[in-house]
């Protein structure tokens, strides 16, 4: 990192009334971009799908996440593990595409072939025509690479360092404040409650905007009648940082008809909702009668993909007596983060104005943004 | 029992549709056919294709008589 970079990052350390923001470089500089890979992705528990992707036993869907072909696998007994998508032998790519896998995976080269717990069961030919075996080749010592992986909220976060405390200790801050929606049974919308935004920014806009309510008059006036800015507080934790609101009061249905609500919730969620992000890349938002996730996919410094996924508390909504409900509910949503595109846009190209300096905080309004950034300046500490 | 040549054609065709329960038959045809013949090596070559092709597809019993039929002959462990 350059020293000028670095003596700015002290000051993204202050206490939020005196801190600056992140420096330009880091939604600027492609190189920057590769060092948050190793130290904010890789050493974490970033998301990189969902449990929807693989719902069937056999279900297997390749996903590239940070430049890494990893692969999403259901195995026979329902497990979800995450796989690094290369075969042993040659490094060859497993699987392309989504596939629902009848029998074993094999490798498209020669032929490697792996069971979905990633075993490698058969090595074709490794010895010679007709012989499969050889003294060199340990067919124990030669599975998959597995990465870590852990499903919470029908999320699939991994670690692809190794090293990461276990998921539900290093979250437990977020666990602990998602209450009864953490151990729920989530049901999946269906194709009308799931879509993406492609937006030209720095995934950390993204987020950052996510996490504060300061902007919601102004680029959310719709909102202003049902979620107004004095209903919000913020939240801030050691994983996770957002807004709550004190006044969720939904109503889908033509005569204000709602959806049914989780069960388990404690009075709190009556007409509270909340919105954390737990860091890096996951937003939430947690409601009485539906929870999304919007997973932020870091394709490049200043190109990000928001997956959006809406989940209910029971299979009947999932139904068609619902869709309309479902479907006005995800419109609402859609719209709502297409508002934001303008601003998180507008903030890159912001970024590449010289005298910028990180942004001066509201002390008030802006702890959740802070205590982002100060996450990040924390991981390039040593730099 | 069909002749070789027939099994070539068979498979080449069967290669060309994608068609592995097919590809699976043929191999395993081969395999008796050259192993009657005493070509040991070469039935275990096609063998292996079968049985490759049989765990891909999930069919377990044909896999498993094959692997059977590789471990007899020291091809498989």
């Amino acid at each position: 990192m350059k020293p000028e970079n670095f003596a700015t990052l002290a000051r993204v350390l202050e206490p939020v009334n005196s801190a600056r923001g992140l420096p330009n470089a880091f939604y600027t500089d492609p190189a920057l971009h590769e060092e948050e890979k190793k130290r904010l992705f890789a050493k974490g528990w970033p998301a990189i799908g969902f449990g929807k992707d693989v719902p069937e036993p056999g279900d297997a869907k390749p996903v590239s996440f940070l430049g890494i072909p990893l692969l999403l696998v259901r195995g026979r007994d329902g497990t979800l593990r995450v796989f690094q998508n290369v075969c042993r032998h040659r490094g060859m790519i497993l699987v392309d595409e989504p596939i629902r896998l009848k029998g074993v995976i094999r490798c498209p080269y020669h032929a490697w072939c792996y069971e979905l717990d990633g075993a490698l069961r058969a090595t074709p030919h490794v010895g010679g025509a007709g012989h499969n075996t050889h003294p060199d080749i340990d067919r124990s010592a030669l599975g998959l690479f597995e990465v870590r992986s852990a499903v919470f909220m029908d999320i699939v976060f991994v670690n692809i360092s190794g090293d990461a405390p276990e998921f539900r200790v290093y979250a437990a801050d977020l666990i602990a404040r998602a209450e009864a929606f953490a151990d729920a049974k989530l049901f999946h919308g269906g194709p009308d409650s799931s879509f993406s935004l492609e937006v030209k920014t720095n995934w950390k806009l993204a987020a950052e905007n996510y996490l504060e309510s300061y902007h919601l008059p102004w680029v959310h006036p719709g909102l202003n009648s049902y979620s107004r800015l004095e209903d919000h507080y913020n939240v801030v934790e050691e994983t996770f940082a957002g807004q709550g609101t004190l006044a969720y009061t939904p109503g889908f249905g033509p005569n204000g008809e709602r959806f049914s609500r989780f069960p388990g919730l404690s009075p709190k969620w009556d007409k509270g909702a909340e919105y954390p992000t737990f860091f890096p890349n996951v937003l939430f938002g947690f409601q009485n009668d539906h929870c999304y996730a919007i997973l932020i996919e870091p394709v490049a410094h200043d190109r990000t993909i928001e997956r959006v996924e809406i989940y209910y508390a029971s299979e009947e909504m999932t139904g068609a007596g619902f869709a309309a409900m479902r479907e006005k509910n995800a419109a609402m949503w859609k719209s709502i983060f297409i508002e934001d595109i303008g601003v998180v846009e507008g903030m890159q190209r912001g970024r590449w104005a010289p005298a910028f300096d990180g942004g001066k905080f509201s002390p008030v309004m802006d702890p959740c943004t802070h205590a982002f950034h100060h996450w990040v300046a924390s991981h390039f500490a040593d730099a | 029992m069909r002749e070789l040549a027939e099994l070539e054609a068979l498979l080449l065709a069967a290669h060309a549709r994608g068609d592995r329960a097919a590809l699976v038959a043929c191999y395993s045809e081969a395999g008796d056919l050259l192993e009657s013949a005493g070509q040991i090596d070469a039935a275990c070559f096609v063998r292996t294709q079968a049985y490759v092709l049989a765990l891909e597809a999930g069919d377990r019993a044909t896999a498993a008589r094959m692997y059977a039929v590789l471990v007899r002959h020291g091809r498989e462990m």
